[in-house]
């Protein structure tokens, strides 16, 4: 899926990290492309419209995990 | 004898090992746990990163979607759920979403010598700038626990 960029935004392709500028056009896969497009960051190049857009809310919460950390010692193993 | 004093030896040693596991338990202080969580308070910014940074750089630009200013008083530390102690980072609201993208990552960063200090994981969560969309990050901590 081609995807015109409508704006700057960051996230992942194949689970690597990628930026994408105002104005690209890059090719993406079917399913991050619905999602970006999904969330109004970019629009399928051609003007076919195949995924729908949701409004993003003006505030949203993050879920974020408590980290445990143990500590051990190896009785000098 | 020799076989009737081992037994007693072996006896003993497994009562001790069963009712008095003090004599085997390893401990330490809370001041050292402590003092790893004073570092983590020195905080001074943290950020929402739409990959895991491993770099100051990636935390405060390349992968920062949103950020806030942090000082002393927004860590608290007390006793761990489990065990050992705990540092409680304290919720901020309304934080500006400066590049629209999907949040993975929080990041704790300490600006003054540019230090990458502490990443945890959230739930995925696409935050889109506008100019006034916010962020709300909740209280979350960090627990080291007790030695095994």
């Amino acid at each position: 899926m081609r995807i015109k960029c409508t704006t700057r935004f960051k996230d992942k392709v194949d689970d690597l990290p990628v930026s994408f500028e105002e104005g690209d056009v890059r090719s993406v896969s079917e399913r991050d492309g619905a999602r970006f497009v999904g969330h109004g960051w970019a629009v399928e190049e051609g003007g076919v419209v195949t995924a729908e857009v949701t409004v993003s809310p003006s505030s949203v919460d993050l879920d974020v995990h408590n980290a445990s950390l143990g500590s051990s010692d190896n009785l000098g193993a | 004898m020799k076989r009737l004093l081992d037994r007693l030896h072996a006896g003993l040693l497994s009562y001790l090992q069963f009712f008095g596991g003090v004599f085997y338990a390893k401990s330490v202080a809370d001041i050292v746990l402590d003092g790893a969580l004073d570092v983590i308070a020195t905080c001074t910014r943290m950020t929402a990163c739409n990959a895991e940074p491993t770099t100051y750089t990636q935390g405060n630009a390349t992968f920062a979607l949103a950020d806030v200013t942090m000082a002393g008083g927004d860590f608290t530390k007390a006793n761990g759920d489990t065990s050992g102690r705990k540092i409680t980072v304290g919720a901020k609201s309304g934080v500006l979403i400066d590049t629209s993208g999907t949040a993975t990552h929080v990041a704790l960063l300490r600006v003054s010598d540019t230090v990458l200090l502490y990443v945890t994981t959230c739930t995925s969560q696409a935050l889109t700038a506008n100019g006034s969309n916010t962020v709300n990050f909740p209280a979350w901590d960090i627990e080291i626990a007790d030695p095994t």
